[in-house]
């Protein structure tokens, strides 16, 4: 070992400070004897819930609606995106329609869903194929669109067909695209599987929340507010590290 | 002849993680009033950061820095600067006008006095009806033009110039090189400018200050004896004007 | 393809699809006896009926106020902090990893919380929507604010403005790009969480109007609620990017010159 301090990081610092803030608030600060509960039982209760098969089997059936959307999502939207970015007419054609459904926000379709799949797993898919595949079929067709034209020009002087130039110009250029694009559908869909299980009733950790809720298990809910959080930055730090290690050209 | 600033032995110092970097060591010269003077250098000697020091932006570590005679711990007062990169030290978001009128704004000038000042300043770099464009939508040489319309607006007297033309194609160069003596001669501002171009800091100079070594010293001071006004097609092939960047030519690279 | 760098052309070709899709529709669904999935007529016809300008006042007038009640107080909160914490990397460094976690909680799983700490009035609605609103825009007026160009900086110091005009007219134009990224992400997530309180919490709103006419299966009833929402989605959608492009007519000017 080095002779270096021992620092502690500002992240576990902070951490603690804010439990602390929390903790006395609830005991004796403004929320004491309100249904917020404290620090010390929303964290007995998350233990707890840590070996309940219960919780786990909630967290799986998140994750599944999210994986199952993402991966459909995916495979709708890629192929789609790169034949519409392969044409002028076919971007324009689509541009309007792709944007409305994309600012749509899925909470809306919810009650339709709700009458059409009832409150499943596969309502949470739809929504969360819903949620994504609008706009990473567009953020696609922009990459496509973005390969250099000098890039293009060059091959064709070469001869090289239609399929070499999206093979090794149009796709490269897309893949920075549909990087982002996935990095933020991730995040989404994991988003959209909660909702789906809160607001439209869908298994899994958003109709817990919701039962809990209604139960007046205060501390639950909070508990499970923590699970969604620490699940939330564990994806997303899970998607960065997948992009480092294997699309490690689009550093940025 | 009063003297505008005065360098004594100023040394400059950074810390850095990798220990201390001597840049700067005893500095010490004069400008005095109207001069226009040269600080020359090959690349990296810290010529920028005898700029920085000069306009307040950092303070020495060693010696002091006066302005008519007043030490200064912060940007002087009747000091300008133009700054190399222009795209970077025009605010983008606002037009020429707003751009010129944004240090005006503290100087409890009528609105009336403001908008004629802008205009002279305008008219003064050639870029008369040029107040609602945008910095971007202006080529590069103009937007330089603006850098230096809004330095004469504050009316300082002192002008100080890093690098001023090094971002702009052959021809408009010498335009602007031409541009800044006509302001000097119309408004007498002292000017310091910072260059890597000696043919251009002979050819614009009452004296050239050239630094040399590591950390940098005054190499030499050398005095342009080419008498004014000066042009471009004559000064350039003057005999003397030829000797004069040959010298100090050896002196940057360190020959004589 | 010369013929589509003509505008109206390009509009024409624009619209055909949306065109296409909402005949086929009305096509489709003008003999449909399936309960969930009433004739679009109908549906326009109930549309017209309930919004025009029936229900307004009691669903459309509480939502839009929340929305932007919320909005609002949760995007000047983010700012504010964001610039705070941006100028300042220090302080940062230990706010970053709890900011971090909190924005991880999809903005709709925090409704719950506030029920619990507001119950189901307006109040809560606001807050929940102010909280969610605030996170994407303080995240980015940090690193707007992170970004600020130091010749900029200089080039302010050297002409000596002062804090206020430092503030406003360097930094925070500079930084704008970024924040008005944020501004829109925080728009969209502070709609989501309007409607998703007014599911919740239950009461008045065009959200718990759709809810409720599902639960009290008036279908036709639902279906102009989620084409109110989805018009509504989409038209703030496009005045925000009006209000933006307008803001950022100098950025967008000086991007298009670039390329």
């Amino acid at each position: 070992m080095s002779g270096k301090p021992l620092r502690i990081p500002a992240g576990l610092v902070s951490a603690v400070v804010a439990l602390l803030i929390w903790q006395i608030a609830t005991t004796w600060g403004p929320l004491a004897g309100s249904s917020v509960p404290t620090a010390t039982s929303t964290l007995a209760e998350l233990w707890n819930m840590l070996f309940m098969s219960e919780t786990w089997d909630s967290i799986w059936q998140t994750i599944q609606m999210a994986l199952y959307g993402f991966l459909i999502a995916v495979a709708i939207a890629i192929p789609v995106g790169i034949l519409i970015g392969l044409s002028r007419f076919a971007f324009i054609s689509t541009k309007f329609t792709f944007d409305f459904f994309k600012v749509i926000p899925p909470i809306v379709i919810i009650p339709i869903t709700i009458l059409v799949f009832g409150p499943t797993l596969q309502m949470g898919v739809f929504l969360v194929v819903f949620a994504i595949v609008f706009a990473l079929a567009i953020q696609t067709a922009y990459g496509v669109r973005d390969a250099d034209p000098v890039l293009i020009e060059t091959m064709r002087c070469y001869g090289m067909g239609k399929t070499k130039q999206v093979l090794y110009a149009r796709l490269p250029a897309a893949s920075p695209y549909i990087a982002i694009g996935i990095r933020i559908s991730v995040s989404a869909a994991m988003i959209v599987a909660v909702v789906a299980g809160l607001v439209g009733g869908a298994p899994g950790l958003g109709h817990d929340l919701l039962l809990t809720e209604t139960n007046g298990q205060n501390s639950a809910t909070f508990a499970i507010v923590l699970i969604l959080g620490i699940l939330g930055l564990a994806v997303s730090r899970l998607v960065v590290f997948l992009q480092r290690r294997f699309i490690f050209w689009t550093a940025s | 002849m009063a003297t505008a600033i005065s360098v004594n032995g100023v040394s400059m110092e950074y810390k850095t993680p990798k220990g201390t970097t001597h840049v700067l060591d005893n500095v010490s010269y004069e400008v005095q009033d109207g001069h226009f003077v040269s600080i020359v250098g090959p690349s990296g000697v810290g010529k920028t950061t005898l700029l920085r020091l000069l306009t307040g932006l950092a303070r020495p570590t060693a010696g002091e820095i006066l302005v008519r005679g007043k030490k200064i711990s912060s940007s002087p007062d009747d000091l300008a600067v133009v700054l190399q990169d222009y795209t970077r030290s025009l605010m983008p978001w606002l037009n020429v006008e707003k751009n010129i009128a944004l240090p005006l704004k503290n100087q409890n000038l009528s609105k009336a006095e403001r908008k004629e000042r802008i205009k002279a300043s305008l008219a003064e770099v050639g870029l008369e009806g040029a107040e609602s464009k945008y910095p971007w939508q202006l080529s590069g040489g103009m937007q330089q033009r603006v850098s230096i319309a809004r330095a004469l607006a504050v009316r300082p007297s002192i002008l100080v110039m890093d690098e001023p033309f090094a971002s702009v194609d052959a021809q408009t160069r010498f335009d602007l090189e031409d541009l800044v003596l006509k302001v000097r001669d119309d408004f007498g501002i002292t000017t310091l400018m910072v260059t890597h171009d000696i043919d251009e800091a002979v050819y614009l100079s009452d004296e050239i200050v050239v630094l040399h070594g590591k950390p940098a010293k005054v190499r030499d001071v050398v005095k342009v004896d080419i008498p004014f006004p000066r042009s471009q097609m004559e000064t350039r092939n003057d005999q003397r004007f030829a000797e004069l960047r040959t010298q100090v030519y050896g002196m940057v690279r360190g020959l004589e | 393809m010369r013929l589509l760098n003509s505008r109206i052309i390009r509009f024409i070709v624009g619209i055909w699809l949306p065109i296409l899709l909402i005949w086929w529709w009305w096509t489709w669904s003008a003999d449909s006896v399936d309960p969930f999935f009433p004739p679009l007529s109908a549906i326009w016809e109930q549309f017209k009926f309930n919004w025009i300008w029936q229900y307004v006042p009691i669903h459309v007038v509480p939502s839009l106020r929340n929305l932007f009640a919320g909005y609002f107080i949760g995007i000047f909160a983010g700012v504010t902090l964001g610039a705070l914490l941006g100028a300042s990397p220090r302080v940062s460094r230990y706010f970053e990893p709890v900011i971090d976690f909190l924005r991880s909680i999809p903005p709709v799983a925090t409704v719950p919380v506030f029920i619990l700490f507001f119950g189901l009035d307006a109040q809560m609605r606001i807050a929940a929507v102010a909280v969610a609103a605030c996170f994407p825009t303080l995240l980015s007026t940090m690193q707007g604010f992170r970004a600020t160009d130091p010749t900029l900086l200089d080039t302010g110091k050297v002409f000596r403005l002062t804090p206020f005009q430092m503030m406003w007219k360097v930094r925070v134009p500079n930084a704008s790009p970024i924040i008005w990224s944020g501004l829109q992400v925080s728009l969209q997530i502070a709609f989501v969480v309007t409607i998703a309180s007014e599911i919740l919490g239950s009461g008045f709103g065009i959200g718990a109007f759709t809810t409720i006419s599902i639960d009290s299966f008036m279908i036709l009833d639902a279906w102009t609620g989620v084409v109110l929402l989805g018009l509504l989605g989409f038209a703030l959608n496009i005045i925000f990017d009006l209000v933006e492009r307008w803001s950022l007519r100098w950025y967008i000017g000086q991007k298009k010159l670039a390329s």
